[in-house]
């Protein structure tokens, strides 16, 4: 029998308890003390957890580091920028509420660095509330067309274009079967929803197509599945981390003589290269965006590795748009002359000629009010390949037609 | 069916044989089905990752630690929440299902907040330069240290059960705790064996495994479920009955993915449990009662 | 049981909170949006209440009911012209049978193994969202949702806010003069004492089929609320993880009334979404705060709170319903 003070005590604790959750619940949060010179503040909607966590966080990095040498040289309009983060673990249904709170906490432009599935399902929110939204790595065409784009911007190469070059590479080698095995995330269900059409268009015929769940521990089943439709060539469609890293360890172990191909993901992974077994990743093509000649890369490699030390693994197409974003948004809001989300938008249409980071020297980004697809042409991408499980050379094979 | 799927039949049957032979430690000492094993499995594999990948601890060292983190949690579990909340109800089941439902998320949590929620790979306790090639099926280092470490687990535990006292006293007590308690058994610390020796076996399977496909926080529930299914489709009745269930349910797993697509591993698991359930719950191996 | 007199403060006290509640949110998008992801929670655990709470069936493939609810919407929206109006009840009537047909083939099972089963049949569900693109949409899920129309005129969001924490306070209340009717008291009896019931002449099977379809149909209110609001839905939203907040919502709220599972909705959102401090650790305290609560304080936080108001008003012994935490 419990005495008549505890039970007084718990009754107490748990009404305050149900009271102050109640309370947590409506009251807003805490405003930011006002300062003379009041921060500009940008959301970033990002994936520490999920699927995505893998190149998101790569991003988010060189992404601080922009703002941080921005503000260093004084800021934007005198301002100094200020970033604030929800991550919404690569589940799409999670992102509009994120992204609505990020704007009631004061957010003006929001970057889009989760997975494209997430920047999908924000483009409503964005513009509803008339925000701008920009995707520094997701590769989903949807993001910057319409219905609904009005305010939402990407800025890599989208993934049509990927299939574009791919369906050209397969032409010119004579592949005409392909093997796909993809994960079961939504970002890569729309993914492949725009790519494999381009693909077969271009006359591959597609003679299987496996799914394996993100958390999978075994994918033979599904590879051996594949091996027996003998494809001449196999795609790995997959957000990549650990479980790309199972895809293709398996299919080197079964396959070891068909040619592989995979998105712009594991190849832009360092972290993961180590994770595979000894020389699994061998002879593997990949749609890499860090072309040797682009000055503006070398010059970022050299900063990120100051800035982040042994953490820095090289640089990768997520790091350089990471970097470029965080200047686009910048260079717009200058143009806007103040932080109005409507005028910042505007800035952003009238960007035109950028040279970013990524992409081969000449490589240009340019937005327009009826173009929120940032890439001019197809330059962005460079095919790479493996060589042992570490970057070699360009693709021989194939190249898009680039200066 | 290619051979290389007859190695990962055996690499994941060990595995949920693992998981199940706690359970059956668990049960023939307390009566009780421990279903947050799962996420001991997971915290000690996920912990001996961080270790060795963020802390830089040598492999040993991290696996040893992964190990005693599950240990202490299943203890912590039966002295702070079963023992407490079956004390409390006398016999109803649903309260402690409960609550080991709420372990299983808790610890599943706690996991996510201390080394993080992204996915960690295993560590390899061992790993060949050239696999061993094996007709068709290639063999690496880790699968043979899968099948020998369970193999030895399977081994000592039927030795300790027959011989040593508390391994004796586990076989008696089984379910009728009220009998043992009449007839002068230490109840209390033969629960307290139990629960910490199912924690020992989760807390090396989980390393043991992990380096297969890596591991993250939500992994728990999946190994607590299909090692629960590999221990009904076993049954109770000996000591190697979980072995053969495990192996039962990986090697349907795998011939549904491989026969019918990916998604048919979870529908024919969900109709071979169902199928179990209802038409044989005692499992293969059943519990003969010795007059 | 209640008096006559406190069924009506009942009612009056939970509508006045729920107006508060409405009047609080009202103007900020944001505050709205977590005013209906509050709402979607409630109906989920309000679905969970009847079955679980009052008559001790563990159903754990609650994920499953509220996708149903989702897609059900959601297919019906992408479709053609919908209305709520009868879009809603399809998925409820959906939700019910499957609760229904899973009830008759587990009815043999109890404990763990019921609790085994319908969590596979979660698992089930949420692969065959991914596994049957042509229906579902695959893992992509269904995407850009038209604005939902109620009764022939398009539905603002703040029209939805009301009528959500309107139909919110109904369901309950409904549930809460279920649970003092004679087929209330018969669920209830179930749990404790399934024999006595059905010398009653009550068939208990039966019993626990229907309340497990109520059940399933108000979880799936839920599911199509989530899919109204979030103009797109993807499998990954029905895991079966979201059954644990399901079980764990009217348990930390209180067992003792409907108003504890409406009660846990709220201390869930707050303490995994709301509560920036906490992070991506609310989680882990919403989970232990459960343990607790199951360990030491079974009543959970509503049946401590009233304790609390019986004190205040003088009630001394007054002997609480049942006595014992196992009390629906």
């Amino acid at each position: 029998m419990k005495s008549k003070a505890f039970k007084l005590w718990k009754s107490v604790a748990f009404t305050a308890l149900a009271a102050s959750a109640v309370a947590a619940l409506v009251l807003p949060s805490v405003p930011a003390r006002a300062q003379d010179k009041s921060p500009i503040i940008i959301g970033m909607l990002e994936d520490t957890s999920g699927g995505a966590s893998f190149y998101s966080q790569l991003t988010a990095g060189s992404i601080k580091v922009a703002i941080e040498e921005i503000n260093a040289k004084g800021g934007v309009l005198g301002r100094p920028l200020k970033l604030i983060e929800e991550s919404d673990g690569n589940n799409p249904s999670q992102s509009p509420a994120l992204v609505s709170r990020m704007i009631q906490n004061g957010a003006k432009v929001i970057l889009l660095n989760s997975g494209s599935a997430s920047a999908v399902a924000s483009k409503k929110t964005l513009a509803e509330q008339k925000i701008p939204g920009l995707a520094p790595t997701n590769i989903d065409t949807r993001i910057g067309s319409a219905p609904d784009n009005e305010y939402s911007f990407m800025l890599p190469n989208p993934i049509t274009d990927i299939g574009t070059i791919y369906a050209a590479a397969f032409q010119k080698m004579g592949v005409k079967t392909l093997g796909v095995i993809s994960d079961d995330s939504p970002t890569i269900a729309g993914i492949n929803g725009l790519l494999l059409p381009k693909i077969q268009a271009a006359g591959v015929t597609i003679v299987a197509q496996e799914k394996a769940p993100l958390d999978a521990n075994d994918v033979t089943a599904q590879i051996l599945r594949i091996k027996e439709k003998k494809p001449d060539a196999v795609l790995v469609c997959s957000l990549g981390g650990q479980l790309e890293v199972l895809f293709e360890n398996t299919l080197y172990q079964q396959l070891r003589k068909t040619p592989r191909f995979s998105l712009a993901s594991i190849g832009n992974q360092p972290a993961t290269w180590k994770l595979a077994q000894p020389n699994a990743l061998d002879g593997l093509v990949y749609a890499a965006s860090i072309a040797s000649n682009n000055p503006r890369s070398n010059a970022l490699s050299k900063l990120l590795a100051a800035k982040q030390g042994a953490k820095f693994l090289g640089l990768t197409a997520y790091e350089a748009q990471g970097y470029d974003a965080v200047q686009l948004v910048k260079q717009a809001i200058e143009k806007a002359g103040q932080d109005d989300p409507t005028l910042i938008k505007t800035g952003l249409e009238h960007l035109s000629g950028y040279k970013p980071s990524f992409g081969s020297e000449k490589f240009t980004i340019t937005f327009k009010a009826d173009k929120h697809i940032g890439t001019d042409g197809l330059c962005g991408l460079v095919l790479m390949q493996f060589k042992g499980n570490k970057p070699g050379a360009p693709f021989k094979t194939y190249q898009a037609a680039c200066d | 069916m290619p051979a290389q799927l007859f190695v990962s039949i055996v690499e994941i049957g060990c595995f949920f044989a693992l998981i199940a032979l706690g359970y059956l430690i668990v049960l023939y000492g307390a009566g009780f089905f421990h279903f947050a094993l799962g996420p001991y499995a997971m915290f000690s594999a996920l912990g001996a990752a961080y270790w060795v990948t963020v802390s830089e601890w040598p492999l040993w060292m991290a696996v040893l630690a992964g190990v005693a983190a599950a240990v202490g949690l299943s203890v912590v579990t039966e002295l702070l929440v079963v023992r407490p909340i079956e004390k409390r109800v006398h016999g109803e089941e649903l309260p402690s299902l409960i609550a080991v439902v709420a372990t299983l998320f808790a610890v599943s949590q706690a996991g996510g907040t201390l080394f993080g929620r992204k996915p960690f790979p295993g560590q390899p306790w061992l790993d060949f330069e050239d696999p061993i090639e094996w007709g068709e099926a290639v063999i690496g280092g880790q699968t043979v240290i899968i099948v020998g470490v369970t193999l030895a687990i399977f081994i000592l535990l039927a030795a300790w059960l027959r011989w040593s006292r508390y391994g004796q006293w586990l076989r008696a007590v089984g379910e009728n705790q009220q009998a043992a308690r009449t007839l002068g058994f230490p109840v209390a610390r033969i629960r307290l064996a139990a629960f910490a020796m199912g924690g020992l076996i989760a807390g090396i399977a989980g390393p043991l495994f992990s380096p297969k496909a890596g591991v993250n926080f939500e992994s728990g529930l999946s190994y607590s479920l299909f090692g629960f299914i590999a221990l009904v489709m076993g049954g109770t009745g000996s000591i190697w009955a979980p072995l053969a269930g495990g192996l039962i349910l990986a090697a349907l797993q795998i011939a549904a993915s491989y026969l019918f697509g990916s998604p048919s591993l979870n529908y024919a698991t969900l109709i071979a449990a169902a199928l179990f359930f209802a038409f044989r719950p005692e499992g293969l191996f059943a519990r003969r009662v010795r007059h | 049981m209640l008096r006559g007199g406190s069924a009506w403060v009942e009612s009056i006290v939970t509508l006045a909170l729920a107006i508060a509640a409405m009047v609080a949110v009202h103007g900020s998008p944001y505050l709205e949006a977590v005013a209906l992801l509050t709402c979607t929670y409630a109906f989920i655990a309000l679905g969970m209440y009847l079955p679980f709470i009052m008559g001790g069936a563990l159903s754990m493939a609650y994920n499953a009911y509220l996708g149903v609810g989702a897609y059900a919407m959601a297919l019906l929206a992408t479709r053609g012209d919908w209305d709520l109006a009868w879009s809603l009840p399809i998925g409820m009537i959906i939700a019910a049978a499957t609760a229904v047909v899973l009830g008759f083939a587990t009815r043999r099972l109890s404990g763990f193994y019921l609790a085994a089963v319908t969590l596979l049949f979660g698992i089930a569900f949420t692969t065959w969202l991914v596994d049957a693109e042509s229906v579902t949409g695959g893992s992509g899920g269904l995407q850009g949702l038209r604005v939902p129309v109620f009764a022939g005129k398009p539905l603002s969001n703040s029209t939805l806010v009301m009528l959500t924490i309107l139909a919110v306070w109904i369901v309950a209340l409904a549930l809460s003069r279920l649970r003092n009717s004679p087929f209330g008291v018969a669920v209830r009896a179930r749990r404790r004492a399934a024999i006595a019931v059905e010398s009653c002449g009550i068939p208990v099977s039966t019993l626990t089929l229907v309340s497990l379809a109520l059940g399933a149909a108000v979880a799936s209110v839920g599911g199509s609320l989530f899919a109204v609001t979030n103009h797109a839905i993807v499998p990954e939203s029905f895991a079966v993880d979201i059954v644990f907040l399901c079980i764990f919502m009217p348990l930390l709220g209180g067992q003792d009334r409907p108003w504890g599972a409406v009660l846990g909705a709220v201390l869930v959102v707050t303490f995994t979404f709301q509560l920036t401090f906490f992070k991506e650790t609310g989680s882990l305290f919403f989970s232990l705060a459960v343990l607790l609560v199951l360990v030491i304080a079974p009543r959970g936080v509503l049946g401590y709170v009233l304790i609390g108001l019986q004190k205040l008003r003088g009630g001394g012994h007054a002997k609480t319903q049942g006595g014992a935490a196992r009390n629906g």
